[in-house]
């Protein structure tokens, strides 16, 4: 899925990055929700504040899990070319990352436990100010990426060494 | 070239010794009513009572404690060497934990000099020395002690083999070697030298003061005197002794924090030698560094609320090397008024003579509106506690505690508001930010890393956007500016060679 913003062609997601950030929520939601749950149950003194406060727990987290990763997926888009590295995402509040190419210091791919079940890995590149990550992206199109940049980079640093 | 092995100063077994006797003594203090009466005893019965309260033991104890410390860094320091390799500087220690640190002299951003009282007494200095690394850039790379004429002549080698290494292509990369304390002799030299009087560094110790603390301290003062004059003297040291020491320490405090500033600023020296920048300053720790003007990643003028009352600017500098650790400052000014700024910049650091602070642009006014509405999570959160408290019968005036809160949230984006503005230029940006204390932070785009771009809902709706700049070991804020303006300065980064 492709996308048009300011003249620049920025892509969406894989479509698997949806499932991946739905897990994600799931785990982290779920390490909350079921000792919270256990602790209403099994301890009637917490009474109806507890009650309500666990029930309203359960409606953020079923926020989170379903509606959060359909709005974070059509939110995320990334673009690269000759110039810069950007990258765009949020909820509600929207924020976009640029880094320019000549900024380059260092590429790294990774892959976490779940973005390993959707064959999803993450392109970090890294600047002397901090570091961006490219997320969600198929794996091929990782490598793909990270070997296009590397290139980039050792490109830029000939034309300096020639420039001095 | 001859490699050249060499060990720290043998004072530096006994430097690391008081810091164990200062942890010492703050744990004896804390025990100060046992001591007392321990004492008591010693004078009444003799060393006897030493012996039979089983104080003696304690005593024993320390020292053995203080033997086996200095045994400790004896050895530390006799199996510590610093090796000067061609191009290399090697630490390598072989107590239990062998250590071999190895840097590269071309990765070498910064060497600096510093005495501290004790390393003046002995006669020694304490040699700094940095490099471009991103992951060491907020602390000092190698710290080493030599006798002063060592230090001199090893600091010497290392940039003379510095400027070997980047080549007659750069021109003169570093300055010449002196000795800080010689520091004047440069003028007759034909360089202009900025040195401060005793005035100007109580002025700026002044100027640069935190409102908080002063704050506290006049809030002690009025609080203490509306008391004794309603109660009485006696009835406020009955009652309030502890009220009493309280101003007595923030007072101190206030003095203190004035009496510091001047003390680590005294004779505060700059000037530019070819295309480092010196500064030497302080009194008990004479600190002497060298900015290579081409590791600056970007200036920062600094106005605390007094400055900012009485339009004075101090700057400093942002780069690796400098201001490292805590209570290091990297100023390249005193407290200024601004065309003493803007002469003192041109001289020092021509290569930023495009930033005017007088063309700084006001945030958009609609970003107050932004403000406002970030500001509503607050006033709820203040209207939940009130509640709260008017719920749970509280003390009415309980209340007033989130009213109260709420009042100092909303005016610290009133004031971050009041501080936000930018101006933007061919060669760089300057960005202002801040709350009460207010930050200009001077940059070029080709020094700019990452810019991060915000769309709050409510900004995206009036066409505006905020954002942080991210650069080498810092960030500034980009205040809220018009979305079109947003492009342009991306541009210009993304233009803005490395």
């Amino acid at each position: 899925m492709q996308g048009d913003d300011n003249g620049k062609n920025y892509i969406a997601a894989d479509k698997a990055a949806k499932k991946s950030m739905i897990i994600s929520a799931t785990i982290v939601w779920g390490l909350v929700l079921i000792p919270a749950t256990l602790l209403v149950i099994l301890i009637p003194q917490l009474g109806t504040a507890g009650k309500v406060i666990l029930a309203v727990t359960w409606a953020v987290a079923v926020m989170y899990v379903i509606l959060v990763p359909h709005i974070r997926y059509m939110r995320y888009r990334y673009c690269i070319d000759e110039e810069a590295i950007r990258v765009k995402q949020g909820i509600a509040w929207i924020t976009e990352q640029i880094v320019p190419m000549e900024r380059l210091h260092k590429i790294e791919v990774s892959q976490g436990p779940i973005a390993r079940i959707f064959n999803l890995s993450t392109v970090r590149v890294t600047t002397a100010g901090g570091d961006v990550g490219i997320r969600f992206l198929k794996e091929e199109r990782a490598e793909e990426i990270a070997e296009a940049l590397k290139k980039k980079i050792n490109d830029i640093a000939l034309a300096e060494r020639e420039r001095q | 070239m001859k490699e050249i092995k060499l060990r720290c100063h043998f004072s530096t077994i006994f430097e690391s010794l008081w810091q164990f006797w200062v942890v010492i003594v703050f744990m004896l203090l804390n025990q100060i009513d046992t001591i007392i009466d321990v004492v008591k005893d010693i004078g009444s019965d003799g060393i006897k009572s030493l012996v039979s309260t089983g104080g003696i033991w304690g005593l024993a104890g320390l020292l053995v404690l203080t033997a086996c410390v200095l045994i400790f860094q004896f050895l530390r320091w006799r199996k510590t060497w610093v090796i000067l390799d061609d191009n290399l500087i090697i630490i390598e220690r072989n107590t239990l934990r062998k250590v071999k640190n190895t840097i590269a002299i071309e990765n070498i951003s910064a060497v600096n000099m510093e005495r501290n009282l004790f390393e003046r007494l002995v006669g020694t200095y304490r040699i700094k020395i940095d490099t471009n690394s991103m992951t060491t850039a907020n602390e000092t790379d190698i710290s080493i002690v030599f006798r002063e004429d060592i230090a001199i002549a090893f600091r010497k080698t290392v940039i003379e083999r510095m400027s070997a290494l980047k080549g007659s292509g750069t021109g003169k990369a570093l300055s010449e070697e002196r000795q800080p304390d010689e520091l004047y002799k440069a003028a007759s030299e034909g360089k202009k030298i900025f040195a401060s009087s005793p005035k100007d560094m109580l002025a700026h110790a002044f100027y640069d003061m935190p409102m908080f603390s002063l704050i506290i301290a006049l809030a002690g003062i009025c609080g203490s005197v509306w008391y004794i004059g309603n109660m009485g003297f006696t009835a406020f040291i009955r009652d309030a002794f502890g009220g009493f020491i309280a101003v007595v320490i923030m007072v101190l405090t206030a003095i203190y924090n004035i009496a510091k500033r001047f003390i680590k600023y005294y004779n505060f020296t700059v000037y530019r030698d070819g295309k480092d920048v010196h500064v030497r300053c302080g009194l008990i720790k004479l600190r002497s560094y060298t900015i290579p003007v081409d590791k600056i990643t970007a200036l920062q003028i600094e106005q605390q609320p007094f400055s900012r009352i009485f339009k004075r600017y101090n700057v400093k500098v942002v780069t690796v090397g400098v201001g490292d650790e805590d209570g290091e400052s990297s100023n390249l000014t005193m407290s200024l008024p601004e065309e003493k700024l803007k002469e003192q910049l041109q001289e020092l650091v021509p290569e930023y003579s495009w930033a005017d602070i007088a063309k700084v642009i006001k945030e958009e006014k609609k970003g107050m509106t932004v403000r406002l509405v970030k500001s509503v999570k607050w006033h709820l959160a203040a209207a939940a506690g009130i509640i709260v408290v008017v719920v749970l019968h509280g003390p009415w005036w309980a209340a007033a505690v989130p009213a109260v809160m709420d009042a100092y949230i909303n005016l610290l984006y009133i004031m971050s508001h009041k501080a936000a503005g930018y101006m933007a230029s061919d060669e760089g940006m300057i960005l202002s930010g801040g709350f009460f204390a207010k930050h200009q932070t001077i940059c070029t785009y080709k020094k700019m890393q990452i810019l991060n771009i915000s769309y709050h809902p409510a900004a995206a709706h009036l066409g505006i956007v905020d954002g942080v700049i991210m650069l080498l070991n810092s960030s500034a804020g980009l205040p809220y500016i018009k979305r079109d303006l947003a492009i342009e300065i991306t541009n210009r980064i993304i233009g803005g060679q490395k």
